[in-house]
């Protein structure tokens, strides 16, 4: 197991959030690709249905393991095909958002918020008033609106301060104040390394710094905005 | 608006009602001939508290025997790939289709004083199991543990570990994770489960008896002593009957929404 980063060749260049090549084989799906993500960069992935994008963040997320390759994060190696002593999720600094949420049904939205042990008391507080989720910290998730369900689970990712926040269609049930709150906290200075999966073209555009197009497990085009 | 009814074939119907009427009778029955007027001196016999006695320490012991053992057992069952998972389950569920009275004689013959087990426990440790109020917790618990590890197995399946998955993502180890995600969801079910393991320890009848026997104040469970009393003393049995029957509807109470859906 190596947890070592490895030492940057420039001495100043931090390591990239991601730096994966490698493959995976679930089913019918074939995921074979190469992607680096900058420190602090937004990447969205669009593309059709089943062309690989919630495993690429699954995978990311550590809930899925390479068949073959290497994935680093912040230069440490997390995914070594090669190497069968593979670290779990909790060992990385990702904050996940799954399209379905996965909200902690039975605790609050403030318990959800700072779940995680890398969570301090004032980021998830700063958290609650950024995406204006104060005022109903002590409902149950059942009892939030869409907008409001995807805000927490949003705030709850971002709470343990990741170096990498995985989004998987986010905007899909938004409103418009929480579109704008989450993609307000997304320009923010000490925003982490994002990759946004979303099917919708002009939200990618309005956010990212660059778009890749995933078809079938493999990228197909990549453009910088 | 409402959905049109599903139109039931008459033969159906009579012969549900038939069901109906077979499982209500014996209820009637024994409510129609219960010594109302007696009943509190009847239950305020020594015998009576001394079998209500036995049973609740016997049945309450059982059922907290049950959850330690029976949690992580349904755990395991229901999210790590053991190998002969199929194997394992059947033996789970084996003392729940085996008739009690096996399961007694199997006790007898492992955990006797020359059983497989029980002659260690006897020399070593001085422990014997065979006719003690111990024995009657031994055999209570093993007919009501699968009760428990079904019900609770089915609860975590159905539950899937989708929000398990997530609280790992966020750092959380797998003690926090089962802590805070995995058994706060699951207390709902393992309340039914309880429920219905300590109905099952309450009734134990067959493997007691064969195991532990049936001396008055250390074995004489509530099911030994109506049958004991029906020789007897008919209106006693009534009495006791009367007690256990309430008891049922009582665990029938949280575990009725699994059971006894309001639509």
């Amino acid at each position: 197991m190596s947890t070592q980063p490895d030492l940057p060749t420039v001495a100043s260049a931090r390591p990239k959030a991601v730096d994966l090549e490698g493959r995976l084989v679930r089913g019918d799906l074939h995921l074979e690709l190469t992607l680096t993500v900058a420190p602090g960069e937004i990447v969205a992935v669009v593309g059709p249905n089943a062309a690989g994008k919630t495993t690429l963040l699954r995978l990311l997320a550590g809930l899925e393991r390479l068949d073959d390759g290497l994935l680093r994060l912040d230069g440490f190696t997390v995914d070594d095909a090669t190497d069968p002593g593979h670290v779990a999720g909790h060992d990385r600094s990702v904050g996940w958002v799954p399209q379905d949420r996965l909200l902690f049904s039975h605790l609050s939205v403030a318990a959800n918020v700072s779940f995680s042990p890398r969570a301090t008391a004032r980021r998830s507080a700063h958290l609650l008033d950024a995406l204006g989720l104060r005022s109903i910290a002590e409902r149950k998730p059942s009892e939030c609106s869409g907008g409001q369900a995807q805000r927490v689970a949003v705030a709850r990712a971002l709470a343990g301060s990741p170096s990498l926040l995985l989004l998987d269609e986010p905007s899909s049930a938004l409103d418009a104040e929480s579109r704008r709150r989450i993609h307000g906290l997304l320009g923010a200075d000490d925003r982490p390394a994002t990759l946004l999966v979303t099917h919708d073209p002009v939200e990618a555009a309005g956010i990212a710094d660059r778009i890749i197009q995933l078809e079938a497990g493999r990228i197909v085009a990549a453009s910088a905005l | 608006m409402s959905r049109v009814p599903t139109r039931a074939p008459r033969p159906l119907l009579v012969v549900a009602v038939l069901g109906i009427a077979f499982l209500a009778l014996p209820v009637v029955g024994l409510l129609q001939r219960a010594p109302w007027s007696s009943l509190d001196d009847l239950l305020g016999r020594r015998a009576v508290l001394d079998a209500l006695r036995v049973s609740l320490t016997v049945s309450v012991i059982a059922a907290g025997i049950v959850v330690v053992l029976g949690t992580p057992l349904a755990w395991m069952l229901a999210r790590v790939d053991i190998p002969l998972r199929r194997l394992v389950r059947a033996l789970v569920i084996l003392p729940m289709v085996l008739p009690p009275v096996v399961g007694g004689t199997a006790l007898l013959f492992a955990l006797g004083r020359r059983g497989l087990v029980g002659q260690w426990l006897d020399r070593w440790f001085d422990i014997t199991l065979p006719f003690t109020m111990t024995g009657a917790v031994v055999a209570a618990t093993f007919v009501a543990l699968p009760f428990y590890v079904m019900t609770v197995e089915g609860a975590l399946r159905t539950m899937g570990d989708d929000l398990e998955q997530m609280a790992g993502t966020l750092g959380a180890p797998p003690l926090t994770v089962l802590r805070r995600i995995t058994l706060p969801r699951l207390l709902p079910a393992m309340g039914a489960g309880l429920a219905l393991a300590w109905a099952r320890a309450l009734g134990e009848f067959g493997a007691t008896i064969t195991f532990a026997g049936n001396l008055p104040g250390r074995t004489r469970t509530l099911p030994l002593a109506t049958f004991q009393a029906l020789e007897s003393d008919p209106e006693a049995a009534l009495a006791l009957s009367l007690v256990l029957l309430a008891v049922s509807l009582v665990v029938l109470l949280p575990t009725r929404d699994r059971w006894l859906p309001t639509r």
